[in-house]
C-alpha cells in the first residue's frame, strides 16, 4: 500500500513582470512519478535547485502541479473538501527552527495543532506528553522554548507534527541550521518514529550521510528523478553524483579511487566498517 | 609578527550575578600573519566568543588582546580602525544584507571607512571579483539571488574594506555541496592572492583538513591546542573524547590499524590513505 503516490507531475512557478503580469514560467519539477509505501524511510537527495523541496510541497497539497496528480492515502491533493484529511496524514517540518514555533512555553507550542483540531483537554494532554516523549523532550515541557537550542527546537517542531498523530513526515532540510550535535539527534529522532511509530518519513537533504541512513534514496536534478535505489547502490555511481554536485562518503570515494588503480574492491561501501571489510577481504588475497 | 595574540583572554558573561559563567578561559596565543587557521571546537565551547574578541565586538573580563602588535584597547587606539583591519562574517552572513542592489551592499563597508567615490568603486569591483560575483549581478536586488551568491555578497561586503585580518564564522553552514565548495575555493583564493590572516570557524573537519595550515582547537572555554594540521588530526582520539568529530576516513584509518593493516596515525585525506593502501595492498601481491 503507497501513502503518497505522484503520477507525471509537473510544476512551474510563474515568472512576473514589473506590473505583476504572467510573462513565463519556470518549470521545476518534469514527469515526476513517485510512489512511497507506507512505513518506508525515504531520502530525497539533490543540490539547491534540483526540484526536492517543491516536490516536498506537494506531498500535502501546499503546492499543487500544474499537470499531473498527487494521492495521499488515495485521496487527491487537489480536492478542496478533502485536504484537512492530507494535510492529517502528511505533516512537514522545515528548515529554519526558529520559524516553526507559535508559543512561548514547549508544550504549548506542541498543543497547537491537537487544539486547532478541537479536541477534549484530556486528549491535548495526552497527546502532548505522547508527542514529547517520542522526541526525546518531556523533560523540556515546561521550558520557554526560544532558549532551547537548536536541535532541541527542531525537535520540537517535530513533536509539533507528532500531536497531529500523522501517518507520513516530511522534513525539508531539517539540519541545514544545526550543529554536528543536533543534527544526530534529529536523525535519531527520525529513525525511532520510523522503527518504533512505523511513520513513513520522507527526508529532503544534501547531506550525503545522512541519505545514506535512509532504506531509499531518490536522486532529483534538474527537476526529474535521475535515481532510485537504495543507498549502497546510489552511492557507488561515484561519477555521476559528483556530476550533479553531489558529494559520497569518504570511504566510498576511497573504494572508487583505489578500483581506478586497478583494485578489486566493491564500491558498494558506506560505512567505515564496509570498507574495513572489503579491504581486509582486499589486502588477504595475495 | 604576530597579526593576533592574545594574553590570558578571559571573558565571563553575566558578572556578579547567579549565572555567572565563564565563556573563555585564560586563553593565550599567537596567530602569525598571513596564515589559515581553522577554528574548531563543539557548541558552547567558546569559540564564538572568542573570535568575538578580536576584533573588540566583546570586551574581555581580564587578559588583553593584540592586533597587529596593538592592545585594541589601549588609550590611544581608535577600536573603529581595530574592526577596518579584521574583518569579522557572522554566520548566515546573507541575513545581515539589506541594500537595495548588490554594488550598494557591498560599498556600505567602504563608505564608512571614509573613501572617496572613486576608492570605493574600485574595492566594491576588486572583491565582487575576489568573490566571483559576475558584473551583471552588482545592478540587482541581493534578495533575488541563491543563498550561495548571497552568502559571497556578504563576504564581499567585508573583504571591500581589505582587513588584513579575516574572521569567518561557518561561512559554508547549510550551503547545499556544490555552493560550499565554491565559498571556501573563493575564500581560499582570496587567501592565496592577498596574503590576509584567515580564521576559519567550521564544524566541518573535511572543510579543515582541506583549507586550513593549523588548527586551533577549543574545548570547555580553555584552548586545547593550536597546532598544524598534521599534529591536530593525528591526535583522532583525544579529539573524539572532547566530543568532536573527525573525519570518517581517519576513523577507517583507527579501524584499519586495530585490524592489523597499519596505514600510520596521520591519515586525514582520501589522498593520502589512498597512497598507503595502495602501497600496502600491491606490497602484498607482489610477494
Amino acid at each position: 500500500m503507497n501513502i503518497i503516490e505522484v503520477k507525471n507531475l509537473e510544476f512551474e512557478y510563474p515568472i512576473t513582470d514589473d506590473e505583476g503580469n504572467v510573462v513565463g514560467g519556470n518549470k521545476v519539477l518534469k514527469d515526476i512519478s513517485l510512489e512511497i509505501p507506507k512505513g518506508q524511510f525515504l531520502a530525497i537527495l539533490g543540490h539547491n535547485g534540483s526540484g526536492k523541496s517543491t516536490l516536498a510541497k506537494h506531498f500535502n497539497g501546499i503546492l499543487l502541479g500544474n499537470s499531473g496528480k498527487v494521492f495521499v492515502n488515495g485521496i487527491d491533493t487537489a480536492d478542496d473538501d478533502r485536504i484537512y484529511d492530507v494535510r492529517q496524514t502528511v505533516g512537514m517540518v522545515f528548515q529554519n527552527p526558529d520559524n516553526q514555533l507559535v508559543a512561548t512555553i514547549v508544550e504549548e507550542d506542541v498543543a497547537f495543532a491537537p487544539e486547532n483540531l478541537g479536541l477534549p483537554p484530556e486528549q491535548i494532554r495526552e497527546r502532548v506528553d505522547e508527542a514529547l516523549n517520542a522526541v526525546d523532550m518531556y523533560k523540556y515541557r515546561l521550558h520557554s522554548a526560544h532558549q532551547l537550542s537548536g536541535g532541541q527546537k527542531q525537535r520540537i517542531a517535530i513533536a509539533g507534527v507528532i500531536a497531529m498523530r500523522p501517518e507520513c513526515i516530511v522534513l525539508d532540510e531539517p539540519t541545514a541550521m544545526l550543529d554536528p550535535k543536533g543534527r544526530k539527534s534529529i536523525m535519531k529522532t527520525i529513525k525511532h518514529l520510523n522503527s518504533q511509530f512505523g511513520i513513513t518519513i520522507v527526508l529532503i537533504t544534501h547531506y550525503m550521510d545522512e541519505a545514506a541512513q535512509a532504506e531509499r534514496v531518490v536522486v532529483m536534478d534538474g527537476g526529474r528523478i535521475i535515481m532510485d535505489d537504495v543507498p549502497q547502490k546510489i552511492f557507488s555511481k561515484v561519477d555521476k553524483l559528483t556530476e550533479v554536485g553531489l558529494d559520497v562518503p569518504q570511504v566510498t570515494q576511497l573504494a572508487y579511487e583505489l578500483k581506478k588503480e586497478g583494485i578489486d574492491i566493491s564500491l558498494e561501501v558506506l560505512t567505515e566498517e564496509d570498507c574495513l571489510n572489503e579491504l581486509l577481504r582486499v589486502a588477504d588475497r595475495k | 609578527m604576530n597579526a593576533i595574540e592574545t594574553k590570558n583572554l578571559t571573558y565571563k558573561y553575566s558578572v556578579g550575578t547567579p549565572f555567572e559563567t565563564t565563556a573563555v578561559n585564560d586563553v593565550s596565543v599567537c596567530i602569525e600573519q598571513g596564515e589559515f587557521v581553522g577554528v574548531i571546537g563543539h557548541t558552547g565551547s567558546g569559540k564564538s566568543t572568542l573570535i568575538q574578541h578580536l576584533n573588540g565586538l566583546l570586551k574581555q573580563t581580564s587578559g588583553e588582546v593584540l592586533i597587529n602588535g596593538r592592545n585594541i584597547w589601549s588609550k590611544d587606539v581608535n577600536i573603529k580602525d581595530i574592526r577596518f583591519e579584521a574583518g569579522l562574517v557572522f554566520q548566515y552572513s546573507e541575513y545581515q544584507l539589506f541594500e537595495e542592489t548588490v554594488y550598494k551592499d557591498i560599498a556600505f563597508g567602504p563608505k564608512n571607512m571614509g573613501l572617496s567615490e572613486e576608492e570605493i568603486d574600485r574595492c566594491v569591483r576588486k572583491a565582487a571579483e575576489q568573490m566571483g560575483l559576475d558584473e551583471e549581478l552588482l545592478e540587482r536586488s541581493p534578495f533575488d539571488l541563491s543563498g550561495g551568491q548571497k552568502r559571497r555578497v556578504a563576504l564581499a561586503g567585508v573583504i571591500a574594506m581589505e582587513p588584513k585580518i579575516l574572521i569567518l564564522d561557518e561561512p559554508a553552514a547549510g550551503l547545499d555541496p556544490a555552493g560550499r565548495d565554491r565559498v571556501l575555493e573563493e575564500i581560499s583564493n582570496y587567501h592565496k592572492n592577498s596574503g590576509t590572516t584567515i580564521l576559519l570557524v567550521s564544524h566541518s573537519m573535511e572543510d579543515i583538513v582541506k583549507y586550513a595550515k593549523k588548527v586551533l582547537v577549543m574545548n570547555k572555554g580553555e584552548l586545547f591546542c593550536y597546532e598544524d594540521v598534521d599534529k591536530v588530526f593525528s591526535m583522532a582520539e583525544e579529539l573524539q573524547k572532547i566530543g568532536l568529530d573527525v573525519p570518517q576516513i581517519t576513523k577507517l584509518a583507527q579501524l584499519l590499524n586495530k585490524n592489523g593493516i597499519d596505514i600510520g596515525k596521520d591519515i586525514y585525506t582520501v589522498e593520502r590513505a589512498k597512497e598507503r593502501l595502495l602501497k600496502i595492498i600491491k606490497g602484498n601481491t607482489d610477494a
